[in-house]
């Protein structure tokens, strides 16, 4: 089990650690290391950035959903006296290499993560870049904008993804094929980039043994991860050829990796510093900025700052994938489920890449399922080409899912918590790809929603009809690798050097956990995020995995700052290193006499003992984690206007060990607002190919009166590896709102819903359709 | 003899079977030793450079494989599945 | 196009302060760009977000609503003047509740809070979710802000 390699002494790994024992500092609530500057308005983020000569940045983009540049000519922009830069396509190197960017669920071919940064021959969504300049101001940079003159030839637009489908449909691109993980490529180019497939037994079978079937058709729409904090970078190039940018950004190494590929220059003479991020929820993974400051840098020879405005991240940055699905499901009267056939076509936009194969496995993996088939479809469109938003895949995956169990459940008679419970998928089960789960806490959860005050509570009075919905969530959370360095102070204080973003408070539990082994108090460690010239690889912040897999670093460098300590106390107390014992923040002598010294004493004076140490630890080879959720919801309905009120929310999940209960509960709470703006009133509208709607004042996200205090019960069921039994909490509470809101709708006023968002208009039509059939 | 899970779309290739058993100390070597055995399997399984194909990734025992050296026991359990983020890498 | 540069004198937390500006250029950009006070935010750059919430002569603004030339002989209090220098409850409450996790919107809900409290120092939890609702947050939920207000509004009604 657990971490290979990297401690090369009999350390006791972290799983070992006794989970079910009280802590000093793990589960109490510190004010948070950076809290300070971020509540005086001293953190800097992105756009907060400068330098003296600065430039700055904007884009000129298509108004096109769909066409061929014939031409650019940018000669009028050049002669504006305050610009300094113009770049195009023509000023990116051509990319041949067929490899995919690892940015794991937004994995995307280089070659077309090229043209997502800056287009080439043609343009595949409105707003896609075409052409950038860098001026004085930003004001005399967008003027020049309009002097660049683009000639375009528009193309038939595509829209929908189900009709992209269709072997009529016009062809977005000419060189991309159907993949088939594991089977083979199609032969003729399609729209449809990939046929994800999972089977498992035989589902004609399986339906034949069940009582009840339930199938349902969904709609989900698309929707931004709507962070407050729009994209910004500031880059300088070198007149040596050395690279350095600040960004916004969810992964130092992974736009510093970009960079390299995209402009190719040798990544080593790249510096990526990342600020202080204003949210990002899966969307500041991709780079849009970037390499377009850095070229038109490289071009003028100053610094170039830019920033997108709301339009613009709206309209070019990468929204959630919208989701047509079919959903099939059997069960006996007795409970169990028998089979179930899942049709998941997931619209990419513009460029491949949207997360299907994740939607594959999150919806119906949380049950055991002896027969089943999936096909996922990853399907381009001329929109904007999606990219990873909390849970990629998983809201509406689970929105099809956990209302069809809800439906049979009411079918056969049972309550929906106990027909999950009856199903649940246990301890080592398999994922619909036959990956382990390892050990879950699926069950607890459901177990504490059972006994939940809510769930038994009397519907909340007033006007209206109210209804009580619940749903579960699943998300198998991410690992990959983290390093993390610790110094030390002559006060005795411990410097923690990690490169993991700290985006909803992290960097403070994994301060916490460095206090915990050390046995120090939280605000003797300092924790700070850094760029890639000042810290090993680290992966990017997202799929939940920081407190888990940098977690794990940080509880390997504690442990190697204390064996290198040992040997300094030894000194200190005049015994060997093997008699030495360290228990909480002191090293005992064996052997004699009762003498000690505490660890603040034996860094002080490691200058009298040989000087200073340096402590590391990297987390790799860890095993999955994966988090369950349940939500109970009560929602009122107004019959006239279809509004829909949410009245009460719990949200429920297992976090493995909750190391600073407050950001656990931030996390989820956080989870449960973006998943009811995604259930009621959230949605890109589009016109032909034209999003309509790219303001916050029309794309709706909940704001302070939309939503009641949104309670939280964390459970506490340890994960395989990983200190503390801790899991990764930040992904599952955005799956189960749609379809918990959706179920309360349905008990408050008897229609089942298939769209989203559930917007008055359509809780109205559905109310009208339903009563038209009732007469 | 290490065993291999095979994903739906590869089984036809491996004569309909869910599980083969494999040779190799390392993933690279098994996975060479699967298409020696399988010729079907190989354009499913690797690029014409030799590489794992792009959508696909190697997990064994519960841990996703970082490369072709990632060591492979006698009694490792092997899966070839669809490649997957969680948005983030 | 050229437009007249005007000099516009202006208290800013509590510090008079005199800047040039053209008639287009809105105060957030004046602040940010021109004076280094970086902590009001551009969220949306049209008034639907709450990120640059300002208070202009004790008012909430949005400062990306303003032309700075408007600034002319009125008291600007920005995040950065909220300390005096001491924490201000509301942001101490802050701290305390965890009502941040990116910290972006934060300085635009301090400086909307202040303006709450400053007219109802007892507000219920209703009238702080309507008074905050041109604050946008999207990491929190609004939970634990909500919480931390009324919490504050203890605190500083206690003084």
């Amino acid at each position: 089990m657990t971490t290979h390699a990297a401690v090369e002494t009999a350390v006791e790994t972290p799983a070992e650690t006794t989970v079910t024992k009280t802590y000093r500092v793990i589960g109490t609530r510190p004010i948070r290391h950076d809290g300070m500057e971020k509540v005086t308005g001293k953190a800097l983020f992105g756009a907060d950035m400068r330098l003296p000569g600065m430039l700055y940045g904007a884009v000129l983009r298509s108004p096109h959903p769909h066409a061929r540049i014939v031409s650019i000519d940018t000669s009028r922009a050049l002669a504006h006296p305050e610009v300094r830069a113009v770049i195009t396509g023509a000023d990116f190197p051509d990319i041949t290499r067929d490899e995919i960017a690892d940015l794991g669920e937004g994995a995307i071919g280089l070659r077309y993560a090229a043209q997502l940064i800056m287009a080439r021959d043609k343009v595949v969504f409105k707003g896609q870049p075409v052409a950038a300049v860098a001026a004085t101001s930003r004001r005399h940079a967008l003027e020049a904008l309009a002097l660049i003159d683009v000639v375009y030839e528009p193309l038939p637009v595509v829209e929908d993804a189900v009709e992209a489908m269709s072997p009529d449909a016009p062809l977005i691109h000419d060189d991309l094929y159907t993949e088939v993980p594991g089977g083979e490529r199609s032969d003729k180019p399609s729209n449809v980039a990939l046929h994800v497939q999972h089977e498992r037994g035989d589902v004609a079978r399986g339906f034949a043994e069940a009582d009840v079937i339930v199938e349902r058709e969904f709609r989900t729409q698309m929707v931004h991860q709507g962070y407050i904090e729009p994209q910004a970078a500031l880059a300088v190039w070198e007149p040596d050829g050395r690279a350095t940018v600040w960004c916004s950004t969810q992964g130092a190494f992974t736009v510093r990796k970009q960079l390299a590929d995209q402009l190719q220059i040798p990544i080593g003479r790249i510096t990526v510093i990342p600020t202080e991020i204003g949210g990002g929820f899966g969307g500041k993974i991709q780079v849009y900025l970037e390499p377009l400051a850095l070229l038109l840098s490289r071009k003028s020879g100053r610094p170039v700052k830019m920033w997108m405005s709301r339009s613009e991240v709206f309209q070019a940055t990468g929204p959630g994938a919208p989701a047509y699905i079919r959903l099939k499901m059997g069960a006996k009267r007795t409970g169990e489920i028998t089979a179930a056939e899942h049709y998941l076509v997931y619209d990419a936009g513009g460029f491949p890449g949207s997360p299907v194969k994740s939607a594959c496995v999150v919806g119906l993996s949380p049950y055991r399922i002896p027969n089943f088939k999936i096909d996922g479809f990853d399907v381009v469109t001329n929109k904007p080409r999606v990219q990873s938003y909390r849970a990629p895949g998983g809201t509406a995956a689970a929105f099809s899912v956990e209302t069809v169990v809800d439906e049979l459940a009411e079918r056969i008679g049972m309550d929906p918590v106990e027909f999950r419970l009856k199903n649940a998928a246990r301890s080592s089960d398999r994922m619909t790809n036959d990956l382990s789960l390892e050990r879950i806490g699926f069950v607890e959860v459901l177990e504490a929603a059972l006994n939940h005050p809510h769930y038994r509570a009397p519907l909340p009075e007033g006007q209206g009809r109210v209804g009580r919905g619940v749903a579960a969530g699943f998300w198998a959370n991410g690992r990959g690798t983290s390093s993390v360095q610790l110094t030390f102070n002559p006060d005795g204080t411990v410097n923690l050097v990690e490169g993991s973003t700290d985006i909803g408070g992290s960097r403070v539990a994994l301060a916490m956990i460095v206090a915990e082994e050390l046995g120090l108090k939280p605000e003797d460690v300092k924790p700070m995020v850094v760029g890639t010239d000042s810290i090993g690889h680290t992966d990017t912040t997202g799929g939940s995995r920081v407190t888990y897999s940098t977690g794990t670093a940080c509880w390997l460098a504690a442990r190697d700052a204390i064996a290198q300590l040992k040997g300094r106390a030894a000194l200190l107390l005049g015994v060997d290193a093997d008699d030495v014992e360290f228990r909480d923040g002191v090293f005992y002598a064996n052997s004699g006499e009762g003498r000690s010294i505490g660890i603040r004493d034996v860094i002080a004076r490691l200058g009298e003992t040989g000087g200073a140490i340096v402590a590391r630890g990297v987390s790799h080879g860890l095993k999955l984690a994966p988090g369950f959720g349940a939500h109970i919801v009560d929602v009122r309905v107004d019959e006239e206007t279809g509004k829909v009120d949410v009245l009460r929310y719990t949200a429920i999940q297992d976090a493995g060990k909750a190391i600073h209960p407050t950001y656990v509960e931030g996390q989820m709470q956080g989870g449960v607002a973006q998943g009811i703006g995604w259930a009621l009133t959230e949605e890109y509208v589009f016109k032909d190919g034209v999003l309509q709607n790219p303001t916050l004042l029309d794309y709706r996200i909940p704001t302070a009166m939309d939503l009641p205090m949104i309670d939280t019960h964390i459970v506490e069921v340890p994960a395989a590896d990983g200190p503390y039994g801790v899991r990764g909490v930040g992904e599952v509470p955005i799956v189960p709102p749609p379809a918990a809101v959706a179920n309360a709708i349905y008990r408050a006023v008897g229609v089942r819903m298939q769209r989203l968002p559930m917007s008055p208009e359509r809780v109205w039509r559905a109310l009208q359709q339903a009563a038209a059939e009732e007469a | 003899m290490p065993r291999l899970r095979v994903p739906s779309p590869m089984r036809p290739a491996v004569g309909g079977r869910q599980e083969v058993d494999v040779e190799g100390a390392n993933v690279g070597e098994v996975l060479r030793h699967l298409a020696a055995t399988y010729p079907q399997v190989r354009d499913r399984l690797l690029t014409p450079e030799g590489g794992l194909q792009p959508h696909l990734m190697i997990v064994v025992d519960g841990v996703e494989a970082t490369g072709l050296f990632t060591p492979v026991r006698p009694d490792s359990e092997i899966l070839i599945v669809p490649s997957i983020g969680g948005g983030c890498r | 196009m050229t437009s007249q540069k005007r000099i516009v004198d202006t208290r800013i937390n509590g510090v008079s302060v005199s800047f040039i500006a053209e008639p287009r250029e809105t105060l957030l950009e004046v602040l940010r760009e021109k004076l280094g006070l970086t902590g009001t935010k551009e969220g949306c750059g049209n008034g639907n977000c709450g990120a640059c919430s300002i208070l202009l002569d004790g008012q909430v603004v949005n400062a990306c609503l303003v032309l700075a030339v408007e600034a002319e002989g009125r008291d600007i209090l920005t995040v950065e003047g909220l300390a005096q220098p001491d924490v201000h409850p509301l942001q101490q409450a802050f701290l305390e509740h965890g009502a941040l996790q990116c910290g972006i919107c934060t300085p635009g809900f301090l400086m909307a809070s202040k303006a709450l409290l400053d007219e109802n120092p007892r507000p219920t939890e209703e009238e702080v979710r309507r008074w905050l609702s041109g604050n946008l947050c999207r990491c929190t939920g609004y939970d634990k802000i909500v919480r931390a207000v009324l919490a504050a509004a203890e605190g500083v009604s206690a003084q």
